[in-house]
Order: C-alpha cells, then sequence, then structure tokens
C-alpha cells in the first residue's frame, strides 16, 4: 500500500526575467498543503495563495507547481481539472470583477479554460452593454480554449462574431455560411464597439 | 516511449477535436472553436475518436473531424504572402505529454519556414479560423 506523502507547494515570486510565464510567477506568491495522493486541495487551503487572476495562465502554474514539488503521479487530468477549477473560485486577490452580463457569467462559470484577463473581460462587457443599448440581443457568449470571449450573434446561417482575445483586442467576424462568400473581419478599436455592432447588425438583417 | 514524429500526415487521414455545443449551430461549426495559428487534433492513425474527450474538458463532448486534403486554400492579406494551411504530426507535446496522437493544424505565410513567433494580424486570423472552421465535418454532436 502507498504510504501517503505530504508535501508543499510553493510558488515563489521570481522577479529577475521578463516574459508572460515569469509575470504569473512574480504575481504568484504563498503556499498550499496538498497530497499528491490525495484529491485536490479545498478553497480553503486555497485562499491562502496570492494570484492575480488577470495573468494568470494555469499551464504555466502547473508547470511551476510540478517543477517545485516533485511528481504528482496520482494526479490525474481530472484532478488537475479540479484544481484548477477551484483556484478560480478561490481567488482572493486582485481577483478580475464579477462579471455583470448573465451571459458571461454563465459563460464563466461554465468554462473550464484559463480565465479571460481583466482587459478581456472589461472589453467583452462594453460589446455586450453596447449590444444593449442600440437593442441587439445575444445569442451565445462563451470563453475559448485562448481564454478569448466571443459573443455571437446569429439569424439562420448568418453569424456575428465578437472575439475579445487575451491581449485585450476585439475582432469582429461577419460570416455567411448559406453561401460560399468570403466572410469580413474588423479590428474593434476601444470605443468602436456601436458602430461595429451596428455594422454587425446590417449585415445580419441583410 | 515516445514515437517517431512522421515527416507527413496523408491527406485522407481523418484529424479529431473535442468540441461544445457552444461551438455548433445546426451543421456550422463557429470559428471560436478553432486556435490559430496553431490548433490541436488527435490523428486517426494514432487514437480513435473518442479520444479526444478529456476530463479537462467536461463541456467538450462533441467531435469534428478534418481531412487533410481539405485544409482551406491560402489567407490573403494585404501586404506580404498569403497564409496558407498545413498539419504537422506533434506526438506528446509538452502541454499534453501523453497523447501520442497530437498533431496540429498551423497557418504560414506561403514560402515561408513556421515561427511560433511569428505574429498574424488579428483579422487575418479571425478570417483563417472562420475557413478553417468552415471545412470541419461534424463526427459525433455534443451531448
Amino acid at each position: 500500500m502507498t504510504q501517503l506523502i505530504e508535501v508543499e507547494i510553493h510558488l515563489p515570486p521570481q522577479t529577475t526575467t521578463t516574459g508572460r510565464a515569469d509575470r504569473i510567477a512574480r504575481e504568484t506568491t504563498g503556499s498550499v498543503e496538498v497530497s499528491p495522493h490525495s484529491e485536490a486541495p479545498s478553497i480553503e487551503q486555497l485562499s491562502q495563495l496570492v494570484i492575480d487572476s488577470s495573468s494568470l495562465d494555469l499551464r504555466t502554474l502547473r508547470l511551476a507547481v510540478g517543477a517545485g514539488s516533485g511528481d504528482f503521479p496520482n494526479w490525474s487530468s481530472s484532478s488537475w481539472a479540479v484544481f484548477e477549477k477551484r483556484l478560480r473560485i478561490g481567488l482572493p486577490v486582485n481577483a478580475a470583477p464579477p462579471a455583470r452580463h448573465p451571459f458571461l457569467r454563465g459563460a464563466l462559470d461554465r468554462s473550464v479554460d484559463p480565465p479571460p484577463s481583466r482587459l478581456t473581460l472589461a472589453r467583452a462587457e462594453r460589446v455586450l452593454a453596447e449590444a444593449e443599448r442600440v437593442g441587439m440581443a445575444v445569442d451565445r457568449v462563451s470563453v475559448t480554449r485562448s481564454a478569448a470571449v466571443a459573443i455571437t450573434f446569429i439569424r439562420v446561417r448568418r453569424y456575428g462574431i465578437f472575439e475579445c482575445d487575451s491581449d485585450g483586442d476585439v475582432v469582429l467576424t461577419l460570416t455567411n455560411r448559406a453561401n460560399d462568400e468570403e466572410a469580413d473581419a474588423y479590428v474593434v478599436a476601444p470605443g468602436q464597439e456601436k458602430a461595429h455592432l451596428e455594422k454587425a447588425l446590417s449585415f445580419l438583417e441583410g | 516511449m515516445v514515437r517517431a514524429r512522421d515527416e507527413a500526415i496523408p491527406a485522407e487521414e481523418p484529424l479529431y477535436r473535442s468540441i461544445s455545443s457552444d461551438y455548433i449551430n445546426g451543421e456550422d461549426i463557429l470559428p471560436q472553436a478553432i486556435d490559430l495559428p496553431r490548433c490541436s487534433f488527435n490523428r486517426s492513425k494514432h487514437s480513435i475518436p473518442e479520444a479526444v474527450r478529456t476530463l479537462r474538458r467536461p463541456n467538450d463532448t462533441g467531435i469534428v473531424e478534418l481531412l487533410p486534403r481539405n485544409l482551406p486554400p491560402p489567407v490573403p492579406r494585404a501586404s506580404g504572402s498569403p497564409y496558407e494551411f498545413f498539419a504537422v504530426d506533434d506526438p506528446n507535446p509538452a502541454e499534453d505529454p501523453e497523447n501520442d496522437a497530437h498533431c496540429e493544424v498551423r497557418i504560414k505565410p506561403q514560402g515561408a519556414a513556421f515561427s511560433k513567433n511569428h505574429k498574424v494580424k488579428k483579422d487575418v486570423l479571425a478570417l483563417a479560423k472562420n475557413s478553417l472552421a468552415k471545412n470541419l465535418r461534424l463526427h459525433t454532436p455534443p451531448r
């Protein structure tokens, strides 16, 4: 029978290098005890961690944790999924403010992917707020694998898709799948959401 | 033991990827289901279609299929050579080390080597994602 061994995950600050991965490590401090032979840690355990969720990259975190604490032989992919989900739920400091739009809240709740950045969420909220102002009902909101927020308007097989990516950029794609016409794509500058929503509406109703 | 990388993926070999119902409308696969400039798939030569469903992605219960011969034509851009699609064998990548069926569909400027550091303009990237999504076929609908 395998003996249970308690290990401590340390996520030390790193300040000497640049780049996204190191920035995440630098902003991630604290420690939590977990067992490699048990289930993922509780939210209470994780609440000791101080994490800036706006830059949290769980893949990088996983590598940092693995490198710092040795092997986790009994941690299956599902254990990691639970761990990651709880990390996001338990984020105590600098977490992005809760999403206001119900579709966006729902998308964030459903997602198991890395959370979108604060900037991504802000741009998505702006698109959703402007859509309400111009009377456009959104059909779908989702968080993509690359931590973007996709806001989709659908009219039969015509699609207007605002993708708010992890850099905080927004791109509108207009595509009609009922024919072979080329799609159009537009970078939406901050403040230009309303104009592009109207462009999308015109396309969808066209 | 990690298997050796194949030089090429046959044009008729189905590639599979999991998908959530968020990205399907009738028969249409939406471009948000695609990651580019690199999009992961599993090769049918090395796995069954259902292997793309994992506990890490409980919402992705559907499966889409792509044949390399159905990769879209190059995506033009305002200046420079167009971006072309290609499939490349990529077993046991760092982000999925136990998956020896893993491969990727990527884009690169025509005539140039692929580089992870090459930045693609966001509007061109969106068009490329839409082109690839149009060429996917729904293999198994999401539950």
